[in-house]
């Protein structure tokens, strides 16, 4: 365990933690949007930002990919930080001026409104959606394409997905409800013949073998109610651990030939 | 490649070094061509052709060859004239007609005054050679006096394709003596103690950068030259690739050697396919040679060198971002720590130096870390290669010692402002950098002072600008070119490019507003402490530096509507002096928007309300009738 | 390109990672562009997910997903060319042209480009047309480079070669 200090209060850490996981786990707030328990960390959003004193050197950082370490000052109040922060709140809310999810969550911490012109843009580039298809569940169907201010999420030519498996892990993480891959993936595999028309459950590798038998209505199938009741959680968060730990069981050689 | 046929003993060294003396000074006349980049941009493979067609024709006997940038740009084509037993001779601003007379002066052994440019001597194993009446020797001539030599010592002197032509110049003697005295810790001492700090911009000190590195756990390390020198208007890293590939290759193998790595890359931006090829050339000797590969110099260092070429993306001079692009993602920083020197490419120590930087490894070693610390300031150690341009006089590339004065660089080695014009501010640190005034001209070139200046040393652009520049456009086209080159990830630097880009187009066409500039340093405020990368934190910094010095200009914009350096389009206009005008007619020619109108010999009209301020009737207009207020 | 083209390629380079970048710019050479045939049979060959391709193709600059002109007219806006007046010099390419920075022309002989910086700065303003640079070029002067251009491309044409044109130099 490590100690470090949080907005003057002693915090125990694990050394594997991030300080954005130290402060959660003492109860101190801050601000996330592309953050999601269970992908790694990104620092995208630089919501997170809060000011850290290490050793001689006192910098503002992204809490979320910052190790702890022993004897860490941390300010999530610091002048700096909360003006800052401000301001980040009001480009994205100028940047997503009409979904509910960005304006509730600048509420949250103040900001109401925006200095800058409009836009009706429906994603924040979290990159959320991108990293729950490569990381959780290896398909990446989706990626970035362009760069700057034309950086979006796209399939390849912005064709329909052929490799999307319908998981919907995309829909559960994207905070700002833009993302529709698993309908489009679902109106594909409706057109599939019967002896192709694999459950999603089977796509995302939970079960070994099961077909569909309920025209991916899955809203209605007693499966899907039962696995989320089960899981409490998006199904591909269980099955990327799952191959997480088969992988690390099947030891070091074995997964390079992976 | 085994060191029989390799270079692997001190005698191999010297009957190399012999063979390179031979072609630098031949018994025969020998004349060479700047063909590089900028020289071949100003026409000098023609100059190359007309002497080559001149000496066929009078059966002439003499060697032909090509060589790098000698640094005075503004020069080119510049032709090289060697005749044994006589000074050296230097020939500027050359084209075909003035090489056929050249040619001529040449065969008859005459020196041609007119076009001659100075002498020049510091060529091995020829003594200083005697002064020419009425032709001055480099070393006095104003843009070389008070520059130094280290890095770019070669360039514009050998055959950067002749590997004899390096090593009689003193190349590879340095790594043979390093792989056989010393250790790798002990090659590590020398480049700390030298103090030699990263020339890429950042100014890391490289020796601590190494010992990191070569500290770091892993089961292989590698080491990068970044070469992708992206700040527009630098060209340094350019010329020495192009001008003398292999004391960066040498440079790079003595590091290869201290720090412990077998595998090598150098990052060279697409826009330079010259010193890509240049440095493949000379990577493929220095294999066949045994310099590179397998059992260097007969030694048990293995080390080789991938050259990947860019995308097209600034960004990727930015560490993390050039390791991303090496896997083959795109340019995406991450965050630090962990540092590359802890773990890089493939999650392995990395050590990631810029050319310049490499180039300064060898002289280090084999002058000595001592000698490298009696040049330039107590924290900046050493020269620091520059690319003057912009609006001054001498443009080109300098080398001078840390710690000579902007005032130095401008006005001594640079000549001052062109046509007279009044000297507004240099830039430097490219799209990281910011403008530094004329009240600061006496700052020492170092680190430090630039950076509490607002400015940053970056990788060594120096762009002059004088009272026809507007500040706040100036801040636009570094924001402009920001936006294009973010990757985008973050929010502050995505979003807040953009808009800081927004208020200031507005401001630009006369739409600013009171506050603005309020939002546009709070803006910069918060790039700078939550971007993610470099990129991001030092994009306001031209924006900031022009506001703290010229905030006068943007609050004439803003209140005023008005640009008082006469760029802003919107905030000028352009009119026709009636009684300067002769009716020529050259401006309604050559109007786009057919605005100006009249009758031959009579004095022209143009109407406002269609011009488009592209000022092509006022670059035209040869009797100074166009007024641009 | 043709699949055996594409194994060609990729057994010069290698199928590893840090060759996809060097692979898709032998395919920009060769092409003009990147076909999106050409990057499925990449994504095929290499095994690997075609999203990235596509990121690649569209992040860096040196690649175009459209078909580019036989010549690219690029002017440089760089800063020292900046300062030198580059921008007028493409705000009149873009009217001598007849589109704006980063199309084609209607009659696919001409792309209009830019860049920053191609390190000859102390020529600028600089254009350049397709391996040849233009330095201290003004306004005036590019209608005039520009015809000569386009005088030796339809030459050529009728000729019927296919090899770029060489203009004079200004």
């Amino acid at each position: 365990m490590v100690t470090l200090q949080m907005d003057g209060q002693k915090v125990q850490a694990d050394p594997a933690m991030t300080v954005l996981d130290a402060a959660q786990s003492a109860g101190i707030r801050i601000p996330t949007l592309c953050h999601c328990e269970g992908i790694k960390p990104y620092g995208a959003c630089r919501l997170c930002t809060v000011e850290i004193t290490d050793g001689r050197r006192t910098t503002l950082q992204a809490s979320c990919c910052y190790p702890v370490k022993e004897g860490l000052i941390v300010r999530t109040d610091a002048p700096a930080v909360i003006e800052g922060r401000k301001l980040l709140f009001q480009l994205l809310l100028a940047r997503c001026s009409e979904i509910p999810a960005i304006r509730s969550l600048a509420e949250e911490w103040g900001v109401t409104e925006t200095l800058f012109a409009a836009k009706a843009e429906d994603c924040v580039l979290c990159s959320l959606c991108v990293r729950a298809c490569a990381e959780l569940m290896g398909a990446e169907a989706i990626a970035f394409s362009g760069r700057g201010t034309s950086r979006k999420v796209s399939t390849p030519f912005e064709f329909p997905s052929e490799v999307c498996l319908g998981c919907g892990a995309c829909t559960y993480v994207c905070p700002t409800g833009r993302i529709q891959m698993e309908a489009e993936a679902v109106a594909r595999f409706r057109k599939r013949v019967a002896a192709e028309r694999q459950c999603r459950y089977m796509l995302m590798g939970l079960v070994s073998s099961k077909l569909c038998p309920n025209n991916y209505e899955c809203r209605s199938c007693s499966f899907d109610q039962a696995a989320e009741l089960r899981f409490g959680i998006h199904p591909v968060f269980v099955a990327a651990a799952a191959k997480r730990q088969s992988l690390n069981n099947l030891g070091e050689t074995e997964r390079k030939k992976q | 490649m085994n060191s029989q046929t390799g270079i692997a003993s001190e005698d191999a060294l010297q009957r190399w070094k012999e063979k390179g003396l031979r072609t630098i000074s031949p018994e025969i006349p020998k004349v060479t061509v700047g063909l590089a980049t900028c020289g071949l941009a100003t026409g000098a493979q023609a100059v190359f052709d007309a002497l080559a067609e001149e000496f066929d024709k009078a059966s002439f006997k003499a060697i032909l060859a090509g060589t790098g940038c000698v640094g005075f740009c503004q020069m080119e084509p510049i032709v090289e004239v060697f005749r044994p037993g006589q000074p050296r001779v230097l020939y500027k601003q050359m084209n075909a007609e003035k090489a056929q007379q050249l040619a001529a002066d040449i065969i008859s052994g005459k020196v041609n005054k007119p076009l001659a440019m100075c002498t020049v001597d510091g060529y091995p194993g020829v003594r200083p050679s005697q002064r020419i009446e009425g032709v001055p020797r480099l070393e006095d001539l104003p843009f070389y006096q008070k520059q130094k030599k280290i890095v770019l010592g070669r360039c514009g002197r050998i055959d950067p394709d002749s590997l004899a032509e390096y090593i009689a110049t003193g190349g590879y003697l340095t790594l043979w003596r390093v792989l056989k005295d010393l250790k790798p810790n002990e090659i590590i001492d020398q480049v700390e103690r030298s103090g030699l700090r990263g020339r890429g911009g950042a100014g890391f000190p490289t020796g601590t950068k190494w010992r990191f590195t070569r500290k770091a756990a892993g089961d292989k390390k590698f080491i990068v030259c970044n070469a992708d020198e992206g700040d527009p208007g630098a060209y340094m890293d350019r010329s020495l690739l192009e001008g003398d590939p292999f004391a960066v290759l040498e440079g790079m193998t003595i590091g290869a050697c201290a720090i412990g790595a077998v595998e090598g890359f150098i990052y060279v931006r697409d826009e330079y396919p010259l010193a890509v090829e240049r440095f493949q050339r000379a990577m493929s000797q220095a294999r066949e040679q045994g310099l590179l590969g397998k059992n260097i110099m007969g030694t048990d260092l293995c080390f080789d060198i991938r050259l990947i070429r860019g995308g097209g993306a600034f960004v990727c001079g930015e560490e993390t971002a050039l390791i991303a692009s090496i896997e083959g993602r795109p340019g995406e920083p991450r965050q630090r720590p962990p540092f590359p020197a802890e773990k890089g490419l493939w999650g392995r120590p990395t050590n990631i130096n810029n050319v310049e930087t490499w180039a300064n490894v060898p002289w280090i070693l084999s002058h000595g870390a001592d000698s490298f610390r009696q040049v330039g300031t107590e924290t900046s150690k050493g020269t620091k290669v520059f690319s003057i341009v912009g609006k001054i006089n001498n443009t080109g590339l300098i080398e001078v010692p840390m710690g000579l004065t902007l005032r130095e660089i401008v006005y001594d080695i640079g000549g001052g402002i062109p046509s007279d014009k009044k000297f507004k501010a240099v830039q430097t640190g490219g799209p990281s950098g910011g403008c530094i005034p004329e009240q600061l001209l006496n700052l020492p070139v170092d680190y430090e002072s630039l950076t509490q200046a607002g400015a940053i040393m970056g990788s060594g652009g120096m762009i002059v600008m004088d009272e026809d520049t507007c500040m706040v456009d100036i801040a636009r086209y570094f924001l402009d070119f920001l936006k294009e080159e973010s990757c985008g990830k973050c929010t502050p630097c995505r979003e807040g490019i953009a808009r800081a880009l927004e208020i200031l187009n507005r401001i630009c066409r006369g739409g600013g507003k009171a506050g603005d500039i309020e939002t546009l340093e709070a803006i910069g405020r918060m790039m700078k402490g939550f971007s993610l990368c470099a990129l991001g934190t030092t994009a306001p910094n031209p924006l900031l530096s022009t506001i703290r010095y010229f905030r006068d200009e943007y609050e004439a914009h803003i209140l005023d509507r008005r640009c008082p350096a006469r760029v802003c389009r919107e905030l000028i206009r352009f009119r026709i002096v009636a009684d300067k005008c002769i009716g020529c007619g050259a401006c309604a020619k050559v109007c786009p928007q057919k605005a100006i109108t009249g009758e031959k010999k009579k004095p022209h009209t143009l109407d406002e309300g269609n011009c488009n301020k592209c000022g092509m009737c006022y670059e035209v207009c040869k009797e100074t009738a166009i007024q641009k207020e | 390109m043709d699949t055996a083209q594409i194994d060609a390629m990729v057994k010069q380079h290698g199928g590893d990672s840090s060759a996809l970048v060097a692979l898709l710019q032998e395919v920009q050479k060769k092409e003009g562009f990147l076909p999106r045939k050409a990057l499925s049979s990449l994504s095929q060959k290499l095994n690997l997910p075609l999203s990235r391709l596509y990121a690649l193709a569209t992040f860096y600059r040196s690649f175009s997903l459209v078909p580019t002109g036989r010549h690219k007219v690029c002017v440089c806006l760089g800063t020292a060319c900046h300062v030198r007046g580059g921008q007028a010099i493409l705000n009149r390419l873009e009217h001598l042209l007849g589109v704006p920075a980063g199309s084609t022309t209607g009659d696919k002989e001409f792309t209009l480009d830019t860049v920053r910086c191609l390190g000859c700065c102390s020529l600028g303003p600089i254009v350049r047309i397709d391996d040849e640079i233009f330095g201290k070029v003004t306004q005036d002067k590019l209608s005039k480079v520009l015809a000569s251009q386009r005088k030796a491309a339809e030459t050529a044409k009728l000729k019927g070669s296919s090899t770029q044109a060489k203009g004079s130099k200004v």
